[in-house]
């Protein structure tokens, strides 16, 4: 085969594949802390890409309650980001406070915070849509400053393009990942979280503010959230406040790939199902979106503890 | 005058509580399942390919009127088929693999869908012909099927199958400790949601006129699932119940605009967290109570 | 000539590391009360998930009314004429009373899906039939004036005694009741000794049962099977293993609380 053409699928997998991993982290940790999924991550993932996009860029269109206004500064990218993150975290602390903690107080069935969080995701999104209208809109070419939007090389008579944002994409989830594996097991507060998701009723015996760690959970998941959806955000455009649905569904396929509950099960599934979208050939392109969730589905039937999730056995 | 207004919404209520009923039966058994919505579109594209191809001209012209039970039929038997074959092996898993595997089945079937020229591509298939002139004449199909679905509901609970259903949600283990074949019947109750299903799809197909991978989007899945819910999961009416809530809001909040789709996820969260057993059970307790 | 109901042959089953059940061997004849003590976690629930089918053995042969049943999914071990209950009692709590016990006769219903939701007159004299054997188990356990109430709204002891009903709607042969006397005091284990036995006569059945109170064990069991640590340390009449010495050891902390209780 083609050595370029296969580079060059390479370095797409390996950055759409990261992004993925971010994201489908946000589920892993929560998870991992409540045995749930969380349906509005997708929500979050779009209202981050929308915050970072309002810090950076400022301007409404013409849609919506805001359109036309726009915001009094403009933040360079990187800060921009980071808030737009922020955000998207204490979007994430106010998605536990609506849709879990009050289930949570009752005892109720997981299945009701499932639909919850639906429920939650449905009136974010709504809300979304109801300020800035259904309009695509996209991060200006001058983002990033004065570096180029792309990097071309010529190899071999054919064309390798590394984009400015892939590479982004890449020293961001980096980053982040590092930070994320210092946090968990560096820091006192990482070991608790690790801990309150090992045991719940033990960590709180012995101390530790189960709620307090939930809600630092959600805030963490949510920053992941709202990074990934940026990130995506930069690469292709916002396609209106429904344009984190899908990818909210491939990282259920993400989670359940690399195991639930395995942080890095979620890296590992990211890359995989990444790198297997970029691998397709070119000739099924139109089957793209189907990658994850046939992955997904094989999967679930010949070994859905995932690839590396631990087999669990049932009590009687 | 109530009728030409309301007729719409009135043929949608049924429309939607026969899709959450498809819903129903699986959740009868325990299982979540959120493949009923991709077993709707199946349905839906076979009548709408049946309706406007040039290869089935010739069918359209010998059959007529008694085209729509044909397609009904050929839609039932396309969806048991389709329905054992994703069921026999999806229903070894348990709780949210389950649901999860049955959403990655309809998110393959929405790309095959949007890829195959037969149906239609990303535009789908459209001018499909309609039987009837208004949309309240739509009553004759999905009445009936509502009126007999909610007579099997009734009569499963009082059968021997039923009580296997419930045995399984009650407790999977110990109903296999029980004599009872779990696996036969969970996809049993399965099959029974797909064929409604599909048959709901064929029936749709002429009322929308168009028909396309929208129809199974995953909002559309927790629409179902929605209905079952905030209706009430154990009770027969609850698909009906949940459907004539959720439809009729958006409807009576029209003037918000773009706001009432908002007042549809508050009334899910609301309803988890304050009304676990769905209306259905709120009456219920409420009857109890007065009896007292 | 006593037919043996049930044999075990080196019977072992590992969990990782953990021998939860190792190399045990035993057999039950026709219309025994067999009982299995042990101290706690000395693997007799493990041994009964094992025999009927919800765990899959490690090692050795499980045979049933002279089939192997080794790898036979735990609904086809229980059609063949083996019902059981739980330790920690797991009804099918949101059905009725009647309904718990209504549902294992499904084993028996000789009419298809369809004729029965249509109601043809085939179904509706096995509804009729399936309804009146359920009232009979029901006013057995003294629970036929609760039939329609939610299983569960039924007090501890009571839910025990549905759990049996339930159990023996299977028709069963053999009866594994898996501490059927956990919580209940002294005249109540005296009744449900005698009611064991008088379900045993009653129903031509044979019982394995597993008991931590050996007084109740002692005066109700033919033959008994001793575990302790997964192993089968002792076996025979009540009289011979009383006395025995490994017993007696196992069972230290335990003899010396008896007479308390």
């Amino acid at each position: 085969m083609n050595f370029v053409f296969l580079l060059q699928s390479f370095i797409n997998g390996l950055s759409i594949g990261s992004v993925y991993a971010i994201f489908a982290l946000g589920y892993t940790l929560v998870f991992s802390i409540l045995g749930i999924i969380n349906f509005a991550h997708g929500a979050v993932f779009t209202l981050g890409a929308y915050c970072t996009y309002a810090l950076a860029v400022g301007d409404f269109g013409l849609n919506g309650l805001l359109a036309g206004m726009s915001l009094p500064f403009r933040l360079p990218f990187p800060l921009a980001l980071l808030g737009g993150s922020l955000l998207a975290g204490g979007i994430g602390v106010l998605v536990e406070r609506l849709a879990f903690r009050p289930l949570r107080a009752k005892g109720a069935d997981p299945l009701l915070a499932l639909v919850s969080s639906l429920g939650v995701a449905l009136i974010l999104v709504n809300c979304l849509q109801f300020l800035v209208g259904a309009e695509i809109y996209s991060f200006p070419s001058g983002i990033f400053g004065s570096l180029p939007p792309a990097m071309v090389f010529k190899m071999d008579g054919k064309v390798l393009a590394v984009r400015t944002v892939q590479i982004i994409i890449l020293v961001v989830s980096l980053a982040m990942l590092l930070a994320l594996a210092w946090f968990m097991n560096r820091t006192r507060m990482g070991k608790a979280l690790q801990a309150t998701a090992e045991n719940p009723e033990t960590a709180s015996l012995l101390g530790i503010n189960v709620d307090r760690y939930i809600l630092s959970t959600f805030f963490i998941s949510g920053a992941l959230g709202g990074l990934s959806g940026t990130l995506i955000g930069a690469s292709f455009g916002l396609a209106g406040p429904y344009f984190g649905v899908s990818y909210g569904l491939k990282g259920l396929a993400v989670i359940v790939l690399g195991g639930l509950g395995s942080i890095p099960g979620a890296v590992l599934g990211g890359l995989v199902i990444g790198l297997g979208e970029a691998f397709l050939p070119p000739d099924y392109s139109s089957m793209k979106e189907a990658v994850a969730f046939v992955m997904l589905f094989v999967i679930l039937l010949a070994r859905p503890q995932g690839l590396l999730g631990r087999q669990t056995i049932q009590k009687v | 005058m109530f009728l030409e207004n309301y007729g719409f919404l009135i043929v949608a209520i049924v429309q939607q509580a026969l899709l959450g009923m498809s819903l129903w039966y699986p959740l009868m058994a325990g299982q979540l399942s959120l493949a009923s919505i991709g077993f709707y579109s199946l349905g839906g594209y076979i009548a709408a390919i049946m309706g406007t191809s040039p290869a089935f001209a010739a069918w359209r012209e010998a059959l007529g009127p008694a085209l729509y039970p044909v397609e009904w039929l050929i839609a039932l038997a396309a969806s048991v088929l389709l329905g054992l074959a994703v069921g026999i092996p999806a229903l070894r898993l348990r709780g949210i693999y389950l649901a999860l595997a049955t959403i990655a089945f309809v998110q393959v079937l929405n790309v095959v869908v949007l890829v195959l020229d037969v149906t239609g591509g990303a535009v789908g298939l459209f001018g499909i012909p309609q039987p009837f002139e208004s949309r309240l004449g739509y009553l004759w199909f999905f009445g009936p099927l509502l009126a007999v679905m909610l007579l099997f509901s009734a009569r499963l609970t009082r059968t021997v199958a039923g009580r296997s259903f419930m045995a399984i949600r009650e407790d999977e283990l110990a109903a296999q400790a029980m004599g009872i074949p779990t696996t036969f019947e969970k996809v049993r109750a399965f099959v029974i949601g797909c064929g409604l299903a599909g048959v709901v799809g064929a029936m749709s197909a002429p009322f929308l006129n168009t028909w396309n991978a929208r129809q199974s989007s995953f909002d559309a899945s927790v629409a179902c699932l929605a209905y079952v819910l905030i209706g009430g999961a154990r009770s027969v009416w609850g698909p009906l119940l949940g459907a004539a809530l959720l439809v009729a809001l958006p409807e009576v909040l029209r003037p918000l605009k773009d706001a009432r789709l908002i007042m549809n996820g508050i009334v899910l969260v609301v309803a988890c967290i304050y009304l676990p057993q769905g209306i259905a059970g709120l009456l219920a307790s409420l009857r109890r109570r007065e009896a007292a | 000539m006593s037919q043996t109901i049930l044999q075990l042959d080196g019977v072992s089953r590992a969990f990782g590391g953990l021998m939860a059940v190792g190399d045990v061997s035993f057999s039950v004849q026709a219309g025994e009360i067999f009982g299995l003590i042990g101290p706690n976690g000395a693997g007799k629930t493990t041994l009964f998930n094992l025999v009927s089918g919800i765990t899959p053995v490690s090692a050795g042969r499980v045979s049933f009314l002279g089939r192997d049943i080794l790898g036979l999914a735990p609904h086809k071990v229980a059609g063949m004429g083996m019902a059981r209950t739980f330790q920690n009692i797991r009804l099918f709590a949101g059905m009725s009373v009647l309904d718990n016990v209504r549902a294992p006769m499904q084993a028996f219903s000789r009419t298809g899906f369809l004729q029965d939701l249509i109601g043809l007159p085939a179904s509706r004299a096995q509804e009729a039939q399936i309804l009146a054997s359920a009232m009979e188990l029901l006013t057995l356990v003294g629970l036929d004036a609760k039939a329609r109430a939610a299983a569960s709204s039924l007090p501890y002891g009571e839910r025990r005694r549905l759990e049996i009903a339930r159990a023996l709607a299977l028709r069963p042969r053999l009866l594994l009741l898996d501490e059927p006397a956990a919580g209940l005091n002294l005249a109540e284990k005296a009744e449900l000794s005698d009611f064991i036995r008088d379900l045993r006569s009653r129903f031509d059945l044979t019982v394995l049962i597993i008991e931590h109170h050996v007084p109740l064990v002692m005066g109700l069991c033919d033959r008994l099977a001793v575990l302790n640590f997964g192993r089968l340390i002792c076996q025979g009449r009540p009289e011979e293993v009383r006395c025995d010495k490994s017993v007696i050891d196992a069972y230290l902390g335990d003899s010396h609380a008896a007479p308390r209780t």
